[in-house]
Order: structure tokens, then C-alpha cells, then sequence
């Protein structure tokens, strides 16, 4: 991302502080090498440079307007001390994965019901969450690509799941409604291989005997920017095809052999609703929010499974969590009602942050996440995680997250 | 000393201690960001390569390839194009409960026999071996053409 950018996303990103604060104050997101200072002038201190101006205009005469600056002067300093004094009441900023963002926004919201402050979410995808989290312009980025311990001790992060969710093929075909047109793992890699380009194609009529299936060009819509989905999708599609598995691979950005890119779950949402004979794959929420045409996939066990949620939570059921760093991706599990594409979405966090207050701001959000967010989740299609005992665990570990002095920031919750 | 002069002694004493309230306020992050490095060395490279925008997924590989052209005296340097890094091809494998992940893709190097004045890049394979929580093994071979 160019500097000039990301200049203006922290201007942006400060705009949108002032406007949820009221009064502007330093942001985490405007710690960069660009912003080291306050990018935006308090609104007083703007409207005493304005009536300063026209008092040096008419000197001794205007006696009531230099009264009326001196109270701005007064004024505008102590907003400033009170927006600082605010700002121990830290804003959580996270940013990444666009796959579990209907789920934090609705979290976001309701965290701010309870406790007063609204953590702010930007749905950017897996890669650029990444990126802004170890270039520091983010307290914790969500990611669907889990980081292996090797990659987390890379930048003294740390990794935990929080929801899982159902990665699914939508389609836009006429005559066909949600959950009727079937398709395999190998059927599903031909079409985003290039090989089946036709909807009527012999691979998959035959998986369709009972409807006959239009004469149109298959249109293939995949992820443009670096994505999580397209990571366990592709991993998805490594595990049932060898021809995937050996050209392409598990990738979160692909030299993709066929179709048009589009950004984020949102962007293959719309191309895929506004294209016939589209094909395309997005997370399970977005699906339903779009009204898309979803597919039934043949799974592990042989059986054609359709995306709901009790197929997400029968794959969610066989997650062991053993590995380091959590890492889970939960593809073609067994089970004959398991759903074969699921995605875990991870939050990461620096063991090392250095503004302690959104740090231990980010951890109290995060743990109302796992005790009060499930009924959010489950209302968006979502599989919250439940297990007390794995819940407990990724808690204790918090107790790694240390300040400048050493001292461990999550001592429980509040 | 008259009411007058009192007022402004009391107004310049307030404005000076407001003054430096304020400068201890805005200050205090600045002090907070230089306290904060205590914390532990990251892997330059892997920051580096992750904030240019590189697949996090394949970006220890990455690194660990700058490493180990850096320490080889086989060579000088090392590069790859976006293209390049979009199409390496990545897979998982397991083995008693520990992940590793293969990585495969294209990679121009300088090597010391080149000519020292029109030093010309040369495509390699490049492969790495990543375990879940162990050092990456990084292997270098010129490409089939």
C-alpha cells in the first residue's frame, strides 16, 4: 500500500474516532510513521483560529470578540484535556477478515449496549488484517488464514479462534433456487480450473439427472484481494483434487486460471447476484443476507450435505485445538451431516502492545465476545465456540499479553 | 498588593500549569512508545514482507529465503515478483500431530560466478520446508526451463 494511502486511511480512520468520541483524540490507528500527530485540529481550537483571524482584522474595537476568543482559548484547551482524560476509556480498533465481520459488527454493537464503548471494525480481508496489525495500525486483526507458531514467533503474536463459519458456493442460475443444484469437490475444482465452462456439461448434468441444466457459459468469481475464505476454500479444493493440489495449492491470493475477481465477501456477493450463470463462493451469512442460490456439496462421507447451521456445527464438533497457536482449518471432516468447507476465523494480537490501554480494552472485548456473544452469532449463521474448557484455555493464555514493564495486562475480567 | 496585579499572578501561575498539564498529557505517548521497546526483536524480513502486502501464509518462507541468501556464499541475492509470489504453489502435510507446510515457487538469484559488472539475475526453485513450530528449511535449484 503506498504511503499516500495510507495517509489518507488514517485521516479516515480519525475522522471516524471524532465522529463516534464527539472530539477528537490520538487513535492507535494514527501511530504511523504518516500521522505521529493529530491529524484533524480540535473543533474549538478551528473555531478560535476563525475568530482570531477577523479580531486581528479590527484590533482594539472588536473589546467583546477578543473576550469571546479568550473563552474560546479557555475552552478549547480543556476539551483537549478532557478528550485525553477520555481517551483512558480506550477504542478497541480491529481490522481484517471479511468473513466474520457481520459477526463483529453485531458484537461491536452490542458491546457498546453493555459497557459504553464501541469497538471499531473494519472488514478489510485476512491480508491486509495482517498487514495492519504488525505495521501496529490495529489492536487486533481477525484472520481466516491461521498462522503456524513458526510465523507467530516471527512478530511475537498470538493466535485464538473466536467463530467458525461456513465457506459456500452460491451460484446464479435461472431456474435453479437455494440448495438444489449439487456438485462435488473434484466438479467444483474443474469449473475454477477453466475445464467445465458450461453450465449443461456432462460432470455436471450427471449430478443433476433430475433437472435439465441451461446452456450457459459458466462465469467463475473469485476473491481479488488477499482473503482467508479463498484460503480455506483452496485448502478445500488441495484436499479433493490432486490437478488443484499440484498447480495452484492453499493460497490466500492465487493466479487464479479462470474467472473475474472481486473484493471481499461483499464484492463476490454482488458480482455473483448481478452476473447469470455466475458461480462464486462466499461465506455462509453472506449467502443468506444476499438471498444467493447456495449448492449442496458431496462430503467425506459420500453424502450430498446443504449449507445450515446444524451441517457448520457438525463439522465444528471434530476441531481437536491441539496445535500451537490453535491452528484448525476444518475441511472435509467427517460425518454424514458435516458440512466440508468450514472456516475458522482466528483474532491476533501482539503479546507486546505497546498502548496498554487498548490492549487490556481489546482482551475485555474479546472475553465479552466468548461469554455474551454466541446469541449474535448463531442469529447471523455463525458456530460461536461454546466449550468452556477451550474458552478457558485461550483465556489463560491472555495472561502472556505484558506491557512495557513487564507486568501481564489481562488480569480477568471486569 | 493590589487586586489587579493578584489576578494576573493568579491567571499566568494557571496558565502555566495548565500549559504544562498539557504538555505532560500530549507527551505521555511518545514516552509510552519509547518505553516500549523492551519488547522482544521481531524478525525484520517477516514485518517487512508482511507490511509490503506478501501472502502472510508463504511470508516466513520468504524470509527465511532472504536469510539464507544472506548467509550463502552460493549467492549474492535474492527476488521475486508479485506474479511470482501469487503463484507459489503451497501445501500442508502431517505427521503424528505436527504440521508442515511445502512451499514451491519461482525466484531470480545473483550468483558470485556471474559477471561482476552485468550480474544477471537467474530463475531458481525455490522450496521451503516449514514445521509448525521449528526453523524453516530453505533448498535452492536452478528452474527447468
Amino acid at each position: 500500500m503506498s504511503s499516500n494511502r495510507q495517509f489518507r486511511q488514517c485521516i479516515a480512520d480519525s475522522l471516524a474516532c471524532a465522529l463516534r468520541l464527539g472530539a477528537f483524540r490520538l487513535h492507535s490507528n494514527c501511530r504511523t510513521a504518516f500521522c505521529e500527530r493529530p491529524a484533524i485540529p480540535h473543533p474549538f481550537a478551528r473555531a478560535r483560529g476563525f475568530l482570531s483571524g477577523i479580531a486581528r482584522g479590527c484590533g482594539k474595537r472588536c473589546v467583546p470578540l477578543q473576550r469571546l476568543l479568550r473563552f474560546f482559548w479557555a475552552v478549547s484547551w480543556s476539551g483537549l484535556l478532557l478528550s485525553y482524560a477520555c481517551a483512558s476509556d480506550a477504542q478497541v480498533v480491529g481490522a481484517g477478515a471479511s468473513f466474520p465481520a457481520p459477526a463483529l459488527e453485531g458484537w461491536a454493537k452490542a458491546f457498546a449496549r453493555a459497557s459504553g464503548s464501541a469497538p471499531l471494525y473494519r472488514s478489510v480481508g485476512s491480508g491486509e488484517g495482517v498487514r495492519r496489525l504488525t505495521a501496529r495500525n490495529a489492536d487486533f486483526a481477525m484472520t481466516d488464514v491461521p498462522l503456524t507458531q513458526t510465523e507467530l514467533s516471527q512478530d511475537d503474536l498470538m493466535q485464538f479462534p473466536v467463530v467458525a463459519g461456513a465457506v459456500v458456493p452460491v451460484v446464479n442460475l435461472p431456474g435453479v433456487r437455494d440448495g438444489e443444484l449439487k456438485i462435488t469437490g473434484s466438479v467444483l475444482s474443474d469449473i475454477f480450473l477453466g475445464r467445465i465452462t458450461n453450465w449443461n456439461a456432462t460432470a455436471l448434468q450427471e449430478l443433476n439427472p433430475e433437472r435439465r441444466l441451461p446452456d450457459l457459459p459458466i462465469r467463475v468469481v473469485h476473491r481479488a484481494d488477499g482473503s482467508g475464505t479463498t484460503f480455506v476454500f483452496t485448502y478445500y479444493l488441495s484436499r479433493v483434487s490432486p490437478e488443484w493440489r499440484e498447480r495452484l495449492g492453499i493460497g490466500s491470493r492465487l493466479h487464479w486460471p479462470a474467472g473475474a475477481g472481486a473484493n471481499g465477501n461483499q464484492g463476490v456477493s454482488q458480482a455473483v447476484r448481478n452476473t447469470v450463470g455466475a458461480i462464486g463462493y462466499v461465506e455462509y451469512s453472506y449467502a443468506v443476507q444476499y438471498d444467493l442460490a447456495t449448492a449442496q456439496l458431496r462430503n467425506k462421507a459420500g453424502k450430498f450435505a446443504r449449507a445450515s447451521d446444524a451441517a457448520l456445527h457438525a463439522a465444528l464438533s471434530s476441531a481437536r485445538w491441539s496445535r500451537p497457536g490453535f491452528y484448525e482449518i476444518l475441511v472435509d471432516q467427517e460425518g454424514d451431516e458435516s458440512w466440508p468447507i468450514v472456516g475458522v476465523s482466528f483474532a491476533l494480537i501482539h503479546k507486546s502492545p505497546k498502548r496498554r490501554a487498548e490492549a487490556a480494552a481489546t482482551l475485555e472485548f474479546l472475553h465479552w465476545i466468548y461469554a455474551h456473544g454466541a446469541p449474535v452469532a448463531r442469529e447471523l449463521h455463525y458456530a460461536p465456540l461454546e466449550d468452556a474448557a477451550l474458552i478457558g484455555r485461550i483465556e489463560s493464555s491472555w495472561t502472556q499479553v505484558r506491557d512495557d514493564t513487564g507486568k501481564s495486562i489481562w488480569t480477568g475480567a471486569h | 498588593m493590589d487586586w489587579r496585579a493578584l489576578k494576573r499572578r493568579f491567571s499566568l501561575r494557571c496558565g502555566a500549569l495548565s500549559a504544562s498539564a498539557v504538555a505532560a498529557f500530549a507527551g505521555l505517548p511518545t514516552f509510552a512508545d519509547a518505553a516500549g521497546s523492551m519488547q522482544p526483536k521481531p524478525n525484520t524480513d517477516f514485518r517487512e514482507l508482511i507490511i509490503k502486502g506478501e501472502r502472510p501464509e508463504i511470508a516466513a518462507c520468504l524470509a527465511a529465503a532472504i536469510e539464507y541468501a544472506r548467509h550463502n556464499p552460493g549467492f549474492v541475492a535474492i527476488r521475486w515478483s508479485s506474479d511470482e509470489s501469487d503463484q507459489a504453489v503451497m501445501g500442508e502435510s502431517e505427521m503424528n500431530g505436527h504440521l508442515t507446510r511445502h512451499i514451491r515457487m519461482k525466484a531470480q538469484v545473483k550468483t558470485p560466478e556471474s559477471n561482476a559488472f552485468f550480474r544477471h539475475w537467474q530463475s531458481m526453485e525455490l522450496y521451503c520446508e516449514q514445521p509448525d513450530d521449528g526453523i524453516v528449511r530453505v533448498s535452492v535449484k536452478p528452474a527447468a526451463r
